[in-house]
């Protein structure tokens, strides 16, 4: 018996048709399983795609909101700083006449101490917004997470710019504060020295006065009471 | 007339203790029951009872007593301000200065003050002056200057 198959003439036994079918039939099985695996697995790439996509379109929102909240209160934070360093600043200067060297001290620790604090609170505040952040990239994938990286280095960057820039005018407060406690220092020096030459001369005086006072006996005393008396008659204190 | 009662007057505490002797005696004369012979003799003391008998001997008194009283409001007074407690004898010797120089009639204010050293302050008629030596060196010390300190 003779087959045709795509045009090859075939003489096969009858016996053997059937074997061929056989074949055939597994090898379509084995096409359409592929194809099903095939889209299955482009269907689930699709949807990983679209997860991450979705992620990444979430993560950037997040990343904006993040830059428009916290990022502000970190820059209000930074604007109290050196409003506050700036009013203590005038405040110390106000009432650095007449101060002591001790005293002097302690106002100048305590402003330090209330600049560390408002730095250690602005620094707390960079702080917690990069916490944030790294919470939130934690969760996504690498790739996401490298290429989000380079808007965060940019973020992170924006903020230590900030922070530096506070430090500088808070660093510019802090000079200005000290030229005016330099000047302020020096006047009142100058001052202190005009009341001990006072004072220096003043105790000459008492000691001079109580020295010749002491030194004076009766007779003389009441001597020079005549001659008071003498001298105001001469210029003519009872006319 | 100057009564003499007012030239022994030294101090300003001499004319109040003369001016409380004088009302004593103006009180007996216009208190009926009291004797002003008993007061006068008994109640203030010698020196003045004696001034007091012999110069309105013959005088009607009430009119004695006004003319005192009008001598003694105007009684000039001197404060001096001294740096020592004076005796008994200096305030004489001042008075009699001041007496025998300024006017009879002049009764002396004495305070005291150490803190003048030496020397007087004199308050007459609204007028002052420092004759203290503590004045006199003050403005001997007042161009001193500690050398190099008021640099």
């Amino acid at each position: 018996m003779n087959y045709h198959i795509f045009g090859i003439k075939v003489n096969v036994a009858c016996h053997m048709g059937n074997e061929l079918t056989y074949v055939l039939l597994a090898l379509i099985s084995a096409l359409g399983f592929l194809l099903v695996v095939f889209i299955f697995l482009y269907l689930k790439s699709q949807r990983s795609l679209a997860e991450i996509q979705k992620n990444l379109d979430l993560l950037k929102k997040e990343k904006a909101d993040l830059e428009n909240a916290k990022l502000s209160p970190v820059n209000d934070q930074a604007r109290l700083i050196i409003d506050a360093a700036n009013q203590k600043a005038k405040e110390i200067i106000a009432s650095v006449q007449g101060l002591s060297e001790q005293e002097k001290g302690i106002l100048n620790a305590s402003f330090q101490k209330m600049l560390a604090e408002n730095l250690q609170e602005y620094k707390k505040a960079a702080a917690g917004f990069t916490q944030t952040y790294d919470g939130f990239v934690a969760n996504i994938g690498r790739d996401v997470k490298a290429r989000l990286d380079m808007g965060l280095n940019k973020v992170l960057s924006d903020a230590q710019a900030e922070m530096k820039n506070t430090g500088l005018k808070v660093s510019s407060s802090m000079e200005n504060l000290y030229k005016g406690y330099e000047a302020e220092v020096a006047e009142y020096k100058k001052g202190i020295l005009k009341q001990m030459d006072k004072l220096g001369v003043d105790i000459i005086k008492q000691v001079s006065l109580k020295t010749l006072g002491k030194t004076l006996s009766k007779k003389e005393q009441e001597d020079l009471v005549v001659k008071s008396l003498e001298e105001a008659k001469k210029l003519g204190f009872f006319e | 007339m100057v009564s003499e009662l007012l030239q022994r007057l030294r101090t300003q505490d001499d004319l109040e203790i003369l001016r409380g002797e004088l009302d004593v005696l103006r009180n007996a004369i216009y208190q009926s029951g009291t004797n002003y012979s008993d007061v006068l003799k008994n109640e203030v003391r010698g020196w003045v009872s004696e001034i007091i008998g012999r110069e309105s001997k013959d005088r009607d008194i009430k009119e004695y007593f006004d003319e005192i009283d009008k001598s003694l409001s105007s009684v000039p007074v001197l404060a001096v301000a001294i740096s020592f407690e004076p005796s008994e004898k200096f305030v004489e010797k001042l008075s009699t200065w001041l007496k025998e120089n300024i006017s009879k009639d002049l009764v002396v204010d004495i305070l005291f003050n150490t803190q003048l050293i030496g020397g007087i302050q004199l308050s007459f008629r609204g007028k002052y002056l420092d004759l203290s030596l503590r004045k006199k060196i003050a403005k001997e010390l007042e161009a001193v200057s500690l050398v190099g300190s008021n640099k």
